[in-house]
This record gives C-alpha cells, structure tokens and sequence, in this order.
C-alpha cells in the first residue's frame, strides 16, 4: 500500500482523505501509516535543524487526520511536543480500540490484523503484545512515574528514536536509553501472565 | 486466543515492590547504576544497593532478567580503541573472527593474574542486528558452563558503545594439528575427539546449535584438552522476544553440511555432520590410504555424513555412544584359553515374561497375600469375577487351620490350597471355574512352577473351549503358549499363540489391544527361539499399533517399545536400542513420576546395554537407583528386587568391584531360591553370576559347583540341545581347564559338540578352541591342532580374515603347534597372527603384546633371545596399569620370558627373577593362561612340580 502511495504522493492521499471524508472506513488504514510517516519526517528534520523553533506549523495532512479523529473543529498546536504527544496519544486509543474490536469479533478477517497494522506503522511493539494489557501497564506507569511513560507513548505509539524523543523532552540520551530499558523490563514483567 | 477475553486483565499482572512512586524512583536509580557497570561488577552493586531488603533485590534482579539488552545500546562513533575494557586491557591483536576482532588481553584489575580472549564488533561496522548478535552470543555463552567449552569470563558496552565479551583464554593448537604434531594414531585421535562430541551435545541439551564446528574452533590446551570455541554464528533454538532469529552465514564452506549450503533447516543433525567432516579428517591423516569399507569407524563416519539430516545420527550424544563403543572393543587378553562367553546376556533374554507377568508377581511376596485384579465393567463379567473374589476370599478365610496354626502360610501353600479346593468343588460355573484356574496358573507360572501352571493353564483352556466365549478362549490359549515358551517347548508354543491371535484379529476390531498383545507373545517367542530378525517384525508391528491405538507417548505404548528395544539389542542394533531405551524412559518418567516400577524396568534395560559399552559409572547409577525404586515399591524381601541385584552385581564385576558384585549375587541368590521354584531361569542367572565373579578372581575350584548347577538347571528346564544349556557347559569346561581337570572338560566340550548342529549360535569355534585347550593339557597335541584349525576356519569364514576373532584363532593355532612341535607351522602362524593383528589394528584398537609376546615365547624356546628381546620389551612398553588387575598373568609372564635370555640391565631394578615367579605361581590355573616357554620356565626356574 505504502508503494503505491508513493508513486503520486499528492494524488493518492487525496482520494484517500475524501474517501474517508465520504465514511469509508478502510482508507484511514492505509492513511494513518502515511501520517505518521509525515509526522516522523517532522521529528527528524527538527533534530537535524537548529533548535529554536518554538513554534510548529503541522501539515494540512496532519491537520485534517487529527481534527477528524478528536472531533474537534480545529486543532491548537502549541509545540512540537505538543503536537507529538498528541499522535502517540491518538495512535494509542486507536489501536486499543482495534484490538478490543477483535477481540468482541466471533471470526477474525475482514479487518486489517493488528499486528499487520502496527508493522505498517513501523511502530517497535513486540509482535506478542497484547495492547489491552499494555494499555492498562502504561496506566499503571504513568502513576508512578509519569514522564517514563511518555518516553514510552512516543516511542511506542508515534515511534520516534530515542534521540529524538530526548530532544523533544530536553533530557540527555544516556538517560533516555537507560529509561527506555527499564520502564520496558517493567512493562514486561507486568504483563506477564 | 490467548486468556484476554474480557477487558480485565488487571487479575493476571504481577505485583512488584514498586508500587509506590518513591519506591519506582528507587529502584529506578538502582538500574540505572547497575546497568552502567560491567557484568563482574554487578553483583556487589546490586547487594549494595537492596540493602537487606530482600523484596527489593528480588524485583531487582526480575527486571534485570526480563531487560533486553539491546534496548541499551547507543548508536556507534567511529573512535579509537579504548586502553582498557572493563578490567581487562588488551595486550595484542589475535585475529578478526567471524563477527569481529579478537584481542588477547590481561586483567589489571582484582589482583590476579588472568589472561582472557576479548571479542568486540568490528570498528564502524556496527548496526543492530550485528549488535544482537553479539548479544545473542553472550548470551548463549552464558548458559554454557562445561569443562570442554571456552567459558565466559566478563561483557560490558565500551565507552564507544560497542559490546565486548571476555573468554577463557586457550593457550592451545588447532585439533589437527596438535594430532600431526604428535603424530597420534587413529585410536587416540578418537579417543580426544569424543569430548568434543559430548561438549556440542551438552550445548544441544541447552538448545544451542554450533553450526560453524572445523578445526580452527577446536583447540587442544597446554593439558591435552580439547576445547570448542566460538559460538559466533550459532543459533539458539527458543530465541527469546525481540531478538533476531536468522543471522548472517558466515560458515566456512568446507565443513558445511548440504542443509547450510542450500539453505535448508539447520538442527542438531547439521552439528553431527560437522563433527563426522572433521574426524574424517583427522582419521583419514592417521590411517594410511582410506578407512577400510569394512571397518566399524568407516561406518561411524558414514552414518554421521549421510547427505539427509534425517538419516544421521539424531545428535552428538548418539555419535558419542558408538565411539565409545568402538574404542571399548579391545581384543582378546594375551592369554590362552580365555573363551568364556557371557550367558548372563544370553539368559537376560528372559526378561521379556517377567514384564508380562508382573502384575501377578507384584502381590506376591514371601508370606504375602494374593491380591486380585480388577475386573472389567461387563455385566457378565461382574458376575464372573464376583463369583472369582468370593471363592478366593474364601480361600484366604478359612485356610486349613491345620496348616495355619502358627505358620505363616507362602504364596505356594495357598496356591497348592486353592486348586486343591477349586478341584474339589463341583458346583461352580464354567466360566468362574474357568477364570480361576487360569489365575492360580498365572501365579504359579510367576514363581517359576512352570509344569502345576501349565497343566491348570490346560485346564482352563479346555473348559473355555466348551463355552467358547471368545475373548477368554483367547486369554487361555496365549496363556498356555506364554508357559509353554518358558520351558522352551517352541514347537507346541507357536500354533497355540498364532491360534489366539488369529482368533483375535478375527473377532475383534482391528485396533484392539488384545491383538497387540497377542502380536507381542509371538515376538517373544521367536525371540526366545533366538530368531531376533522374525522377532523384530513382529515387536515393531505391535509398537506401530500401539502407537496408533494408544498414542505416542503413551504409558502402554511404552511397554511394546521397551520389549522392541530389548530385541534391538539382542541383535546387536546397539544405537537404535538405546536411544529407544531413552524414549521409553521419558514417556514413563513424565507419565509415572520418577519412582514408579515400570520407571524402574527401564533403568534397568538401560543400565545393563550401558555396562556393554564403557559407561559403567552411568550403568551404576541407573541401577542402584533402579533398585532403591523397587526395594522401595516391593520391599527388600520380594524376589524382582532381587532381579535388579544380579543386574547390578554384574556391572559392579565389570568395574572390578568384586566384593560388592559378589555380596549382591548372594543377597539375590538367597531371595530368590526362598521365593521361586528351582527351575526358575533367575536362579540360573544369579549362579552364573555367582560363578562369573569367582572366574574373575581366578577362583576356579569354586567356580566350577555353581556352574555345575546352572548347567543342570539349565538341562532340566531347556533340554539337553537348547543353546543356552550348550553355552553354561562350555563355561564349564572353561573353568574345569583351569582347575586343573582338563579330562573331565574334554568329555563335557565332546558332548556339546556332538550337539551343536549348526553354527548359529555364537561361539561354537569357542567350544573348539576350549577342547583343544583341554587336549593340550593332556599332552593330546596331535588332536589339538586339528581342532585348532577347525576354529580358525570357522572364524575366518564367519568374521572375515582380519578381524580380533581371526587374528586369536591364528595364533591359538600356532601354539597348538608349537606343542605339537611342528616348528615350522607355528612359527609361520604365530607371524601371521601378528601381521593380521597388525593390519586390525589401523583401524581398531587391539593390544598388540596379545601376539608379540607368545611369538617370543616360541623363540625363546628356540634359543632365538635376540628376536624375542625387542617383541618383549615393545609389549613391556605397550602394557599399562589396567592390565595389572584385568590379567594378572600377562606381566609377570613377561618378566619371566625376559629373564630367561638374561639379566634385566637397567630396567626396575627392584625385580628379580624370584618375583615373576612368585607372582605366577601364585595364580590359580596360571598353566592353562601360560605359553608352552613359559610352561616349562615356570618348571625349571620357578620349581613348579608337574601334575
């Protein structure tokens, strides 16, 4: 699907917005990989530049998706880490969403599998997660230690690299890679059954 | 799906001790500190740290465990390389391995001194599926621990984010070239390998497959040990969450089996290919020319390189176990007259009735109580048995008090009771009737009283004719052929066994038990008639249906595999039998709980075909704890104890513990004469074991009663033709040859030559060479040699010109001759027998001093010393501690030869002609062990009268 979006970037996403515009359902499966593509460029580009940007012009792409999925007539984006949060946490209620979804269904099918939806995302999940369980351990994290469980959400659910995710946080790499592995091993240890 | 039906999964999560933010903040420190240290360093942290507080250290340690390490890695700078890693500082270069560089290095730190070989990704090449890797291996390396296998000393990240992982050291050459360097024969270069084979099946028992095994990975150490390396490319066979499964295939080409080279599956097969590839090198630059077709090692070696996986060698333990068996095989002692032959093997054949009879025997114990079986839940069959208890109950009841007044009644009072009373009721049903005889013939046959069971197994038979109901007509007629196979009446046992199976697969569904089991009773009976390869196809028959009826793994499948595995043995399918052996036990150890019976008999089977091959410490154990398992189960009092202990008993002879092997035969021997009738083949067993014992410990004169009667027992239960009978008289005569009564055993071996009317049995050219022995002693030279060349025709045409057998009757040949005194014959033969000896030992190993030294003898007795002097003093060379014990006459009679062709100048100087002598002399049957030279030495020097 990806391929195919990129032989006419512009075109392809189009007729894909106005579809789902139009209520159907399925395109938002091969958009939001699109999306979160885009959004990754953004993080990238402002690692690479020089910081000071305080303030962020997201894509109309970017716009469109979001405002339609929050419902909202219109998106504030105050920040860059605004704006990221805000994927990772949309990203997340989607694919919770999904996986209960699958879960209520008698026959599988149909529908994009999730673990085939995750890897379209490019998204690091293991591929045996259970994102209900996980779901409710990042609940749980963000209790004991809230900004841990951002470090999780961004690379988790909108899957920047850990550089990325220090900048974005202002916190020095060493220490989001040790974060990184322990709230991991927590979560791990949490979900196991 | 998995357990996640509803939203709640809250019930299935695990507590931890971080449950509250301060203490997530803690332990949250705590990791971050150990995570930064070296692997060395960690455990004094993480005791720093929990500071008693045992919860903590707990939930620690489980995080660290669940950690995935790749999470921690950084990306790569290109930088140079740091002065030291961890506490270790590299010293030089050592060379680049498949995954990266390899430093030699020093610790600087801790204060002592080691040397360590340091692996790290390669400068700049770096990425994360090369640093999984290396993770991986650190980790595989991890689980190794095992005295042939590099361990792991250290791991850390450098500075510059690449891991590093420290290992054992190996001051050592490549396998191969060690081998050249000493210029090892074919022997020792197996002997060193098979180490190697049982590291990589170590490896594959944790789940490891090698997958790059050549000689640049197997070193041998300052201390001739050899040892694996580099588990770069091997592959794990659970890999863990998040790792990388497939790996960059960088093997060497030469050494590769077919599958890596086309892409196929890699298993545990593809590690015993490898193995096969670089002994053949090693075998092949030690023998000169290619391994002889013949020979047991070529087929070894072809076996493990067979192009599909499926048809080696199932894994490196398997390829262990026949080198092992190979290099057991050593040839004949230097003595003569050494052909005892092993009828305990051949006797453990009868096995096969005991497992069917157990569940009878398992109630009956010395004074015990007769237990009852269950019945099955058919209305008739309820009654039937009702009827059944309630006349043995009564039984039991109102047993005679005449007899009962004070005694304590035996198993075989209350059976002689019961068909007494069973024969003198008249009011009882056919079918009730008809079910007790057959359960008081089962008893009866249980403790060996084969004639009272066979007539009221024919009884019953009869009875059930008449009312022909068919599942019990069946049930008799199995019953009387099993009995009949007990006293060895083949010829009328196997129309009545084919009669029940044919009834069965006749009115039965095809994949009835029933038919399985009659499919059995006709295997053990060709079994027991000595045709194994018609008992194959039938136990294989029984174990596919029982596979199919019963399921794989079943605990009744087991029993039809563990009666197929026997008859592998028997015929001598050694590998297949033990590794079936190993199925058999698993099923019932994971069915049963490790102490159950069945377990036991298991033990037992593995442990005797392991007392075959080298692995006697392993048989040991087995046994002993088979035997805790019954004296547990039975008590020590119940005769299938007893079965164990002469098992036992023989291993503990074939280590040379004696006192032990003889203390459990009598133990054994004791039990069963109090529980069993006299013509119980056990009995037999522990004589002959009894008597083995004694042989060993030369002796003969009391050997010779309990071979006596085991012959008679034999005769009385077998007849006079059975093998097994003709087999206990040769043994005889064996041990009557050494008592000094050649006479007598000449007119035994007579007698069973006469019998023996065809050759396949084995050892009928023993029988020979035991008479011609016997003859020589009588000054019957003539006839000696006649028969001498017999066997040695018979060998020959059996095993083939160069084979241990020929070589021995070669030589067994010249000797006779020399007695003979036809000079030039046997000096011919004796060195013909030497060239063959030689020629078997390229390819097998044999102790050559068995035919350089009654060469010697021989020209000795010819005044030729300056030949025999380097033959001796090669033997002298050859000889090692272990002779000492297993043939005590073998170096003293060297000595003796030496002295005669003079003073020994120069070598132990603590021996003198008086000692050699004193040493023979004190041996009993030292004539019958000794060369015709020495014979007469020992008469002239060492004044030994003549008989």
């Amino acid at each position: 699907m990806t391929a195919e979006a990129m032989s006419d970037p512009e075109g392809e996403i189009t007729r894909l917005l106005h579809r789902w515009q139009e209520g159907d359902s399925t395109s938002l499966d091969t958009l939001l990989p699109e999306v979160w593509a885009e959004l990754r460029r953004i993080a990238a580009h402002e690692l690479r530049a020089n910081a000071g940007h305080e303030t962020l012009q997201p894509t109309a792409l970017i716009n469109d998706v979001f405002v339609r999925l929050l419902g909202a007539s219109q998106l504030n984006i105050h920040d860059r880490k605004h704006l990221f949060t805000t994927a990772a946490k949309l990203m997340r209620q989607i694919l919770i969403d999904r996986a209960r979804a699958q879960l209520r269904e008698k026959r599988g099918g149909g529908q994009w599998q999730r673990a085939d939806f995750v890897e379209a995302m490019a998204l690091p999940i293991d591929a045996q997660t259970e994102l209900p369980a996980l779901d409710q351990a990042l609940d749980a994290l963000a209790q004991l230690d809230p900004r841990i469980a951002h470090i999780v959400e961004l690379r988790y659910f909108v899957g920047l690299e850990v550089s990325e995710v220090a900048r974005l946080l202002e916190i020095d790499e060493r220490t989001v890679y040790r974060d990184w592995a322990f709230a991991r091993a927590w979560l791990r240890k949490r979900m196991e059954a | 799906m998995s357990g996640l039906a509803t939203d709640d999964v809250s019930a299935g999560m695990n507590p931890q001790s971080t449950d509250t933010s301060e203490r997530f903040a803690r332990m949250r420190e705590a990791f971050h500190r150990v995570v930064d240290l070296d692997l060395s360093q960690r455990e004094s942290e993480i005791a720093r740290l929990s500071a008693n507080d045992d919860a903590f250290e707990a939930d620690l340690r489980s995080l660290l465990q669940h950690t995935d390490e790749a999470d921690l890695l950084s990306a790569p700078e290109p930088t140079a390389l740091p002065p030291q890693l961890g506490p270790f500082r590299p010293v030089r270069k050592l060379g680049l391995g498949g995954m990266g560089e390899v430093w030699l290095a020093a610790r600087v730190e801790g204060g002592f001194e080691q040397q360590v070989a340091i692996k790290r990704v390669r400068e700049g090449a770096l990425s994360p599926e090369l640093a999984r890797s290396f993770l991986r291996e650190r980790q595989i390396l991890a689980r190794l621990s095992h005295p042939h296998i590099a361990h792991l000393v250290d791991g850390g990240v450098g500075p510059d984010g690449r891991p590093w992982l420290a290992m054992e050291y190996i001051d050592g050459q490549r396998i191969d070239v060690w081998c050249e360097a000493r210029k090892l024969d074919v022997a020792a270069r197996v002997r060193l390998f098979v180490p190697i084979c049982e590291a990589v099946a170590f490896a594959h028992r944790n789940l490891v497959i090698h997958r790059d095994l050549k000689p640049a990975n197997l070193l041998v150490d300052a201390d001739g040990r050899p040892r694996l390396l580099d588990f770069g490319i091997a592959r794990l066979l659970d890999p863990q969450p998040g790792q990388q499964t497939r790996t960059l295939a960088a093997m060497t080409p030469a050494y590769a089996a077919p599958e890596q080279r086309e892409g196929g599956d890699i298993t545990t097969a593809t590690d015993v290919y490898q193995l096969g590839a670089v002994l053949r090198q090693l075998v092949l630059a030690a023998a000169d020319g290619e391994v002889a077709r013949h020979s047991d090692l070529g087929h070894i070696l072809d076996k493990a390189l067979m192009a599909l996986p499926a048809e080696r060698y199932a894994g490196a333990a398997m390829l262990s176990d026949d080198l092992c068996d190979w290099l057991a095989r050593r040839s004949p002692r230097s003595g003569i007259g050494s052909h005892r032959e092993r009828l305990k093997k051949i006797l453990w054949r009868w096995r096969w009735p005991l497992a069917m009879f157990a569940a009878v025997l398992t109630a009956v114990g010395s004074g015990g109580v007769l237990a009852l079986r269950e019945a099955r839940a058919k209305a008739r069959e309820a009654e039937v048995s009702q009827q059944t208890t309630q006349f043995l109950t009564n039984l039991f009841q109102g047993a005679d008090p005449a007899i009962a007044r004070g005694a304590v009644l035996s198993a075989q009072d209350l059976l002689d009771q019961g068909s007494a009373r069973l024969h003198a009721t008249m009011h009882l049903q056919t079918a009730v009737r008809a079910r007790l005889l057959h359960t008081i013939a089962a008893t009866y046959a249980a403790l060996g009283h084969y004639d009272r069971a066979l007539s009221l197994a024919e009884e019953s038979l009869a009875a059930r004719r008449v009312d022909d109901e068919s599942g019990e007509l069946a049930e008799s007629l199995d019953q009387v052929g099993n009995i009949l196979r007990l006293k060895a009446e083949y010829g009328r046992a196997e129309p009545v066994l084919r009669e029940a199976l044919d009834l069965r697969v006749a009115r039965l569904s095809r994949d009835d038990p029933a038919i399985i089991e009659s499919t059995a009773h006709l295997a053990a009976l060709q079994a027991a008639k000595g045709d194994f390869k018609a008992a194959d196809v039938l136990f294989a028959q029984a174990a596919r249906a029982a596979k199919i009826r019963f399921g794989e793994d079943a605990v009744e499948t087991a029993r039809y595999l563990d009666s197929y595995a026997v008859n592998l043995d028997d015929m001598g399918r050694r590998t297949e039998a033990l590794a079936l052996y190993r199925h058999v036990l698993a099923i019932r150890e994971s069915a049963l709980g490790p102490d159950d019976a069945e377990v036991a008999t298991t033990l037992i089977s593995l442990g005797v075909h392991l007392s075959g091959s080298v692995h006697h410490e392993e048989a040991a154990r087995l046994l002993e704890r088979a035997l805790a398992i019954r004296t547990r189960i039975y008590g020590a009092s119940h005769p299938i104890v007893a079965f164990a202990k002469i098992d036992l008993a023989g291993v503990y002879a074939d280590m040379g513990r004696l006192d032990d092997a003889e203390r459990l035969g009598k133990e054994s021997l004791a039990n069963i004469r109090a529980n069993l009738s006299p013509e119980h083949p056990k009995v037999s067993e522990a004589l002959n074991m009894l008597a083995l014992i004694r042989v060993v410990r030369r002796d003969f004169a009391g050997a010779v009663p309990l071979q006596q009667a085991v012959v008679q027992n034999l005769v009385a239960a077998l007849g006079e033709d059975h093998p097994d009978a003709l087999t206990a008289k040769n043994n005889l005569a064996y041990s009557l040859v050494h008592d000094g009564r050649a006479a007598e055993a000449e007119l035994q071996l007579r007698e069973v030559l006469a019998r023996k009317r065809d050759d396949n049995g084995q050892g009928s050219a023993h029988d020979r060479q035991n008479l011609a022995s016997a003859l020589s002693l009588q000054g019957k030279h003539a006839e000696a040699v006649e028969w001498q060349r017999r066997a040695y025709e018979i060998q020959k045409s059996r095993e083939g010109e160069i084979s241990p057998v020929t070589a021995v009757a070669l030589r067994e040949l010249a000797i006779a001759e020399e007695l003979a005194g036809a000079d030039a014959g046997a000096e011919r033969d004796f060195r013909g027998a030497l060239a063959l000896a030689e020629q078997v030992g390229k390819t097998d190993p044999i102790a050559l001093r068995g035919w350089r030294v009654p060469l010697a003898a021989f020209l000795i007795g010819k005044g030729r010393c300056n030949e025999a002097v380097p033959l001796l003093e090669n033997s002298l060379d050859e000889s090692g501690d272990e002779t000492a014990s297993a043939d005590p006459v073998a170096h003293p009679q060297m000595l003796l030869l030496l002295e005669a062709c003079g003073p020994i100048v120069g070598r132990q100087p603590g021996k003198h002609p008086v000692d050699a002598c004193s040493a023979l002399l004190s041996l009993p049957g030292v004539e019958a062990d000794s060369y015709p030279t020495t014979r007469k030495l020992l008469a002239s020097r060492c004044g030994a009268g003549r008989d």
